[in-house]
């Protein structure tokens, strides 16, 4: 007896097709060539001529990790250099947006999702928190900057309480602008974070807390006893992605405070990507230059993930006792 | 339900496969514009009983093209030059108005989205046979494997120098001698002066004696002295002074390959620039900010650094405030828009002729200020403005400021410019900053740090 059976597994192929060609195209062909470009000299030199992309081997490397000290009559200092001061300020202001951004998110979190608090409006909540992640970057950028300019809004009225100085200026002071752009950020996605932390919290089994509950368990103790252990993968999601898209940082940076493209002042809002493109897309471009400082990004935000991943990871638990048959 | 489900599935394919073809609708439709046109030019071109004799010459110096000739395209980054060439060059030549096509970008002048579009343009149906240049990207462009001289549109440098200032010539011709940018406007600069202030403080307010009492910096900061102990500011901003001290170098930026900061002008510029931030002569609102031009209106400040092009309704809202010129402590220039000309440029002898108009035709360019209030780059043509007693602005007090821009147009030097000028004046920018707050203590230092972020950012030149 035949058994006439259509093969469907193959049409399977085909809708997953657009996925793998975008993705190639995109994203893989780009990140090799980047590599490449590292290690090629490809730029723009001083008699306006293009240089044949040739194995330049690790120059480019050097270019970001060394530079002259002027101040010593020319001496080669690792490390202090502009575009590693770049990675410094970026960091500075992801810690200043993640830190509160997470604490606040999951002290949102277990509120909403506490079985015995049963919050009122808890969806009208959540929407307005989550609103100014919906807001366009620009926007907030050059909201921001015209509420704390120096005739701004908010800075005379800080001055008429006597909160901050008569002459101070938030966009003349490192700290001060550092600190709105963090606060920027954080007030963008302290809501997305608290919505995916409550998705980790509604997936614990509720009969956990119950049990607590018998034993005598209250809320503090469940929440750091039961929540957080279990919340690990979620939490381990959530530092990741913040890593890499706080390292990657670019829309508010480069349009607040900003001349001609480099962050004030003296390049304390200047973050890794807008030196990149600084580098990259100016009138004498340094392709070589600018593919390396990428790489050195990507490498850093792979040890910092990985940073993560081991303090968040599993841990068999140890052994106390010896086993006794 | 079964046949709606299938519908949705085949349409959302459908979707994502159009989102990766979309890209190519501009140029689609633009063939068939193009086509359009080509066929309303033939028909026009058919019509006119335009004088078949291509011998025919304007004002005896540039070839007259055919009225039948091919079709160029003209690209600038806003409509600015469009209504130049339409009131000046369509209003001539009915005939030509048809082959000339103007593409407006509309993108910012002054970074590098324009570059980038015009190399762009360069590869695609309608190639930009003239195009528009910013002063600040000009020079680079003239470097550009697409851009041929303008002699190879008529335009001679002998025939373009007879009138137009000679910064321009200079700016213009690149090392090898050959003119390869020409400009329609001239852009000296001048400082323009609160009229109500002047005389309350300084007790007068004609132009000679505003100018005597700022006729160099240690006069301009005696009168910051009495602004501010009148409760004025004299500037805006610390970086007020940029442009006038950035025209005054003695060397150009970059020697050799070298960085060469010993230019006559770094010191100063960061020292005047700490002085009034230091004094509190300014009200500390940055160039172009909103509260900059907010200033410019209430009646607290005393004098802005302009030049020519600030005097359109965009850039000096001076509601209810009124203002007068004087040329300052130094003399300077600022910006301008140059003409550059494809190398592939179908039709040069009209693309010639369409330059030739607005650079040195005296008829176009005395009319170029007289309807549209651009300073033309043409002294033969000022000198007559200033005879007839034309150009009197409103903004100004109703004064003529003709004057006093045709002297300073001749005193620019342009000389010491080079092409990594605009990465290192914004270097320039952000230390000159952290000089003014004090995070950088002392001139050297701040010297260093310049050495330091351009080193960093530029590995075009090297830096010692």
């Amino acid at each position: 007896m035949k058994k006439k059976t259509v093969e469907y597994g193959k049409y399977g192929y085909i809708f997953i097709a657009p996925f793998f060609i975008v993705f190639l195209l995109f994203q893989l062909y780009p990140l090799i060539y980047t590599f490449y470009l590292s290690f090629v000299e490809y730029r723009v030199d001083s008699t306006y001529e293009w240089t044949e992309p040739h194995f330049y081997g690790f120059k480019n490397y050097l270019q970001v990790l060394t530079a002259k000290d002027f101040r010593n009559g020319g001496a080669i200092v690792w490390f202090d250099t502009i575009p590693m001061n770049s990675i410094k300020q970026t960091v500075i202001i992801w810690v200043i947006n993640f830190i509160p951004q997470i604490l606040l998110a999951l002290l949102l979190a277990a509120w909403f999702t506490d079985t015995v608090v049963k919050l009122k409006g808890q969806g009208a909540f959540k929407v307005m928190m989550f609103l100014p992640n919906i807001i366009t970057a620009s926007s907030i950028a050059i909201l921001f900057y015209n509420l704390f300019g120096n005739n701004g809004p908010i800075t005379l009225f800080f001055k008429k309480l006597h909160v901050i100085k008569q002459d101070y200026s938030y966009l003349d002071d490192r700290f001060g602008t550092v600190a709105l752009i963090g606060f920027m950020q954080f007030w963008m996605w302290y809501g997305n974070t608290m919505i995916v932390l409550i998705a980790g919290i509604l997936g614990i089994n509720p009969s956990l807390y119950e049990a607590a509950m018998v034993d005598g368990a209250n809320g503090k103790q469940q929440f750091f006893s039961i929540t957080l252990p279990l919340l690990k993968p979620i939490i381990q999601f959530t530092l990741v992605t913040s890593a890499i898209g706080g390292l990657q940082m670019y829309d508010i940076p480069s349009l607040f405070n900003v001349n001609n493209g480099q962050g004030l002042p003296g390049r304390a809002s200047h973050t890794v990507t807008m030196m990149i493109r600084e580098i990259a897309f100016q009138q004498q471009p340094d392709y070589g230059y600018a593919a390396a400082l990428s790489v050195i990004l990507f490498l850093f935000t792979l040890v910092i993930s990985l940073v993560f991943f081991a303090a968040t990871r599993d841990r068999e638990p140890k052994q106390k006792h010896a086993v006794i048959r | 339900m079964k046949k709606f489900k299938k519908a949705m599935a085949l349409s959302l394919a459908l979707a994502m496969g159009l989102s990766l073809v979309a890209c190519g609708d501009d140029k689609k439709d633009d063939k068939d514009t193009t086509e359009a046109e080509k066929d309303t030019t033939e028909t026009a071109g058919d019509d006119t009983t335009a004088p078949d004799d291509g011998a025919e010459m304007i004002n005896g110096e540039i070839k007259m093209p055919s009225a039948d000739g091919e079709k160029i395209y003209v690209y600038s980054w806003n409509d600015e030059l469009g209504n130049r060439i339409d009131t000046h060059f369509r209003s001539r030549y009915p005939e030509l108005s048809d082959l000339v096509v103007y593409e407006n970008l509309n993108v910012s002048g002054t970074t590098d989205e324009y570059p980038a579009k015009i190399a762009g343009a360069v590869d695609s149906d309608k190639y930009p046979s003239i195009f528009a240049a910013d002063e600040s990207l000009a020079l680079n462009f003239m470097e550009q494997n697409y851009v041929a001289p303008l002699s190879e549109a008529g335009i001679t440098a002998e025939m373009y120098a007879e009138s137009a200032y000679a910064y321009t010539v200079d700016y213009g011709t690149n090392d090898a001698g050959e003119l390869m940018a020409a400009t329609w406007q001239a852009t000296p600069g001048i400082l323009c002066y609160n009229v109500a202030i002047a005389e309350e403080v300084l007790g007068t307010k004609d132009e000679a004696e505003v100018q005597a009492m700022l006729s160099d910096w240690d006069g301009f900061f005696e009168v910051a002295q009495k602004m501010k102990d009148a409760g004025y500011y004299m500037v805006s901003g610390p970086d007020e002074v940029k442009y006038p001290l950035l025209a005054q170098k003695t060397s150009p930026w970059v020697v050799d390959g070298k960085l060469n900061v010993d230019n006559g002008m770094t010191k100063d510029m960061l020292e005047l620039s700490k002085k009034i931030y230091d004094e509190g002569y300014s009200a500390n609102a940055a160039q172009w900010s909103s509260e900059w031009t907010a200033n410019m209106s209430n009646g607290t400040v005393f004098c802005f650094f302009g030049t020519t092009w600030y005097m359109s309704d965009t850039v000096f809202v001076t509601e209810d405030v009124l203002y007068r010129g004087c040329t300052g402590p130094t003399g300077y220039y600022w910006g301008g828009s140059y003409f550059l000309l494809g190398k592939d440029c179908p039709n040069k002898e009209l693309a010639g002729l369409v330059i030739y108009t607005l650079t040195c035709d005296e008829e176009a360019m005395y009319d170029l200020y007289a309807i549209d209030g651009d300073f033309p780059n043409n002294s033969i043509a000022v000198e007559k403005l200033i005879a007839d007693g034309v150009g009197a602005i409103e903004k100004l007090d109703g004064t003529n400021p003709c004057a006093a821009f045709h002297e300073g147009a001749q005193k620019i030097d342009l000389s010491n410019s080079t092409a990594f000028d605009s990465q290192i004046n914004n270097c320039l920018s952000t230390v000159s900053g952290m000089y003014n707050t004090g995070e950088l203590s002392s001139v050297e230092d701040a010297i260093a740090e310049l050495k330091a972020q351009v080193a960093g950012s530029l590995t075009a030149i090297t830096v010692e």
